[in-house]
């Protein structure tokens, strides 16, 4: 596998997707099969080699800057191993009066080197990712002005998962120094904790102490994981290739051409293209947690059924979870625990009271925090736009939380209620859904005509003549993702009861599991939406 | 040790379950003729499983450059010699290994004329399996999508392959979209890479049809936009290493005088009519001359081609009424 994959470097981008034929019948077997009839101290070892061959055949030679952030993020934490083992020592030596200056001096030192750190990773990040975006921008600004001079507007490639695997470095090099997080001296546990070959692609983003030592321990493979992990995997088919990519002509058809459609045809699109990001995403999480199931490794999962969510604040802690709480600890508290962050809370406290005065300090680390989510989905106006148009709900839904426990108590009704709850669930999607429709939309622009659209052009008559026929969808298309979509609507519906139904298949007698299973495959195969008539479908959260 | 065993067996037991299932969902959703309407995939190439036993001598394959290109009711027309294009658009040299092997069980074509532009494809190991394969299970992967217009014909796994193309695969386009000539088989030395596997697959089909009594001949039809100096120097390399006869018609401007301003579809990278009149105008000469084929044009066998080219040039007839567009 090696030797071949020395020759096709770079050439092999369809890896991206965990359900393409060239990952499943040919790298996820053989790699698969190479662990597991290696010696048990080799198994890391080989997984890492794994993983980067699997990013050499992506991403050819722009695979250094995996390897550039594994050295730096190495040396950085053994030097700020170094200087925290330094410091106490110093401390333990010098005198009493003397150990404010001492703190100072190796805390000095320690910030030095996580700068050193974070300029570089973000700086590479910024440089590949953004800016041609930042560089068209100043261009346009120049252009009001009566000067000649203009940027030249570069274009990179960008390494696979360069976005995914800058955060983790990111966050052992911030735990190392934090102290929640020993340095780790083995260069190939860290190596493969940031390169690991499934969750490089879309995530999850995990922490060095969800992954690093499981992964590097990694026992043999065992039956039970094996099956279990397959299972997984083939719920995430189910979703991606029978869902998201059914869907995935209509979206593009409309969105590449929203002029031509009225609003009730973009408001069609804009639920399809939210269904088919959910499906794509959580599909793709479901391969990854499942492969990594497979050799015994849990990996934290990234959604937690986010559409029965009652507000925005909690869709955001069932989507892209690892991506949420990554912003939350490296960007919100750093924030809202710094001086000036602590004092104005304390004034504005005295001033607004005990829920709109924290609330001061808590909006400026929440601004930041969506404003890098937004820009950490892509370099355009429309996924800054993405990004404060949830900031804004979010502040808004804090800002109303009072008015709203007033009217539930004025017009008593129990917030616990089921029509209630069903309410606040659609509300929430809805709002979802608009977010959605700017985060696909071409542009900032386009987005907001299309939004403009759903205001002032709304009639139902594309819905009922042939309109939707031409949108690259018939009706036996819409009628598999409608029955695919509620058969994973009554399993999530089972996982938020707390019932794991693949735990009670398991209990089940062999002849019922196969039955089920043979279903699935049978299902999958028929009706997923690839192949000839189909183009293939990119992953899509591996373009951000 | 036992319970690793159990576990082997278990889903050995699984995957045979599993293939047998597959191999009836196959059966179902597979085309049973080989018409469009009846879900068959390049109906217009495939249209040679309709045609008569042993009565196909000359077989055309290659990418859309063939059959764009090769006029075979035209080379019936003009020299009695009767042969089908199983050429499709973008074809890897694996899909034309299909296409030659189902030819054979059922025809004995003399030549096999492969259209070069495909040698430079690049295939994967994917695309092998897939097209390359006469797995009857792999089917299901390639026909999944019938599902949406089974009836109960359906139920019946056998199959009856009667449809005939009635331009025998070539596809008619009278547009003309002038093409620019600028640097079109200028002088270079340079050679262009042939991927390995490309290679080995020219090989095996030149021993297949070796074994089968049939010749291969090499041949690169007009193009300015796919064909170089560069390309031709690596074909003509092949040609030399396989031994394989090799026509190069772009630089043959005696012999097929196409005129970049009036015989292409499409700014040179596809020929039309006029231009494919030529192609096949001098490669009917060059086959008659090889002194393998028959002129069929007498034998009452053969009559059903004089129906096919009477329909044909009916077709041609009421194109060139209408107003060619002229890009």
């Amino acid at each position: 596998m090696t030797l071949s994959a020395l020759l096709y470097g770079g050439k092999v981008d369809q890896l991206t997707s965990f359900f393409s034929l060239e990952f499943l019948a040919i790298f996820f077997p053989a790699a698969l099969l190479l662990y597991g009839v290696v010696p048990k101290k080799c198994k890391p070892y080989v997984l890492l080699a794994e993983s980067y061959v699997f990013v050499w055949l992506i991403s050819g030679k722009l695979i250094v800057f995996l390897l550039l952030a594994t050295l730096l993020i190495h040396y950085c934490g053994l030097w700020l191993d170094r200087l925290q083992i330094n410091m106490r020592q110093a401390l333990a030596e010098g005198e009493s009066d003397a150990r404010k200056v001492i703190r100072a001096h190796f805390t000095a030192k320690q910030r030095g080197v996580i700068a050193l750190a974070v300029v570089l990773l973000i700086g590479t990040l910024l440089a590949l990712k953004y800016s041609a975006f930042f560089a068209g921008n100043v261009n346009t600004l120049l252009s009001l002005f009566p000067v000649t001079l203009r940027l030249q507007v570069p274009q990179h490639l960008l390494p696979i998962g360069i976005s995914f695997f800058t955060l983790q470095a990111l966050s052992y090099i911030l735990d190392v120094y934090r102290g929640t997080t020993k340095a780790d001296d083995n260069l190939p546990r860290l190596a493969l904790f940031l390169a690991f070959f499934p969750q490089i692609v879309e995530g999850p983003i995990c922490r060095y102490h969800q992954t690093a030592n499981a992964l590097w321990n990694a026992g043999s493979i065992r039956f039970e994981n094996l099956t279990q992990g397959l299972q997984r995997i083939l719920f995430g088919m189910l979703k991606k290739i029978v869902i998201a990519d059914r869907l995935d002509p209509l979206v593009k058809t409309v969105f590449s051409n929203h002029e031509a459609y009225d609003g009730a045809v973009i408001a069609v699109a804009a639920v399809c293209y939210t269904i088919q990001l959910y499906m794509d995403f959580s599909g793709a999480m479901d391969a990854v947690v499942g492969i990594a199931q497979i050799i015994g490794v849990s990996m934290p999962e990234n959604f937690s059924r986010p559409f029965f969510s009652k507000t925005i604040s909690e869709f955001w802690m069932r989507w892209h979870i690892t991506l949420g709480t990554w912003f939350k600890d490296y960007v919100f508290y750093p924030i809202t625990a710094s001086k000036g962050m602590k004092k104005l809370t304390k004034r504005s406290r005295k001033t607004l009271g005990n829920h709109y005065g924290p609330l001061a300090a808590g909006s400026v680390a929440l601004f930041c925090v969506w404003f890098c989510n937004g820009l950490w989905h892509g370099a355009a106006w429309n996924y800054l736009f993405f990004g404060m148009y949830h900031f804004v709900l979010i502040l808004g839904g804090s800002l109303l939380t009072p008015v709203v426990r007033w009217l539930q108590r004025v017009l008593r009704i129990d917030p616990e209620q089921w029509w209630y709850r069903t309410l606040q669930m659609l509300r929430t999607t809805v709002l979802v859904i608009i977010g959605e429709l700017f985060f696909r939309a071409h542009g900032l622009l386009a987005g907001l005509q299309m939004f403009e659209r759903l205001l002032t052009d709304f009639s139902l008559q594309p819905l009922t003549d042939e309109t939707w026929v031409d949108l690259g969808v018939d009706r036996y298309d819409l009628w598999i993702v409608a029955i695919t979509l509620l058969l994973i609507l009554f399993v999530s519906v089972y996982n938020e009861k707390g019932v794991s139904l693949r735990d009670h298949l398991s209990k089940k007698k062999r002849i019922f599991r196969w039955a089920v299973l043979y279903a699935l495959i049978v299902y999958i195969v028929v009706f997923g939406a690839y192949g000839f008539g189909y183009a293939p479908v990119d992953p899509l959260y591996a373009q951000f | 040790m036992r319970q690793v065993s159990k576990h082997i067996g278990s889903a050995v037991m699984f995957l045979a379950g599993l293939l047998i299932l597959l191999a009836a969902v196959s059966a179902l959703l597979v085309p049973k003729t080989n018409a469009a309407g009846g879900g068959m995939r390049d109906p217009s190439a495939n249209g040679i499983l309709g045609e008569p036993a042993n009565t196909i001598d000359v077989l055309f394959l290659g990418d859309s450059e063939s059959y764009c290109a090769f006029v075979p009711l035209q080379l019936w027309e003009e020299q009695g010699i009767t042969s089908y294009c199983c050429g499709t658009p973008a074809q890897k040299l694996c899909y034309a290994q299909t296409f030659l092997k189902k030819c054979f069980q059922k025809q004995a074509p003399k030549l096999v004329v492969l259209e070069t532009n495909e040698i430079f494809r690049n295939f994967s190991a994917v695309d092998s399996l897939l097209q390359g394969s006469k797995l009857p299970i792999l089917s299901l992967f390639d026909y999944h999508d019938r599902w949406k217009s089974l009836n109960s014909r359906d139920l019946n796994p056998g199959v009856s392959y009667t449809y005939m193309d009635s331009a025998k695969g070539y596809r008619f386009s009278a547009t003309v979209a002038k093409a620019s000539t600028k640097g079109y088989m200028d002088p270079d030395n340079q050679i262009a890479r042939i991927p390995t596997k490309n290679y080995l697959s020219v090989e095996t089909m030149k021993q297949f049809c070796e074994l089968h009594n049939a010749r291969l001949v090499l041949v690169s039809t007009p193009s300015t936009v796919n064909w170089n100096m560069k390309r031709h120097n690596a074909i003509q390399e092949l040609s030399e290493a396989l031994q394989l006869e090799f026509l190069d018609l772009n630089l043959m401007p005696e012999q097929v005088p196409i005129d970049w301003k009036t015989d292409s579809r499409d700014k040179g990278d596809h020929l039309n009519y006029f231009g494919a009149k030529k192609v096949t105008n001098y490669l009917g000469f060059y086959l008659a001359e090889t002194g393998v084929l028959k002129n069929h044009k007498y034998d009452i066998q053969y009559k059903h081609w004089d129906a096919a080219a009477k329909e044909f040039s009916e077709t041609i007839a009421k194109a060139s009424t209408r107003k060619i567009n002229i890009r």
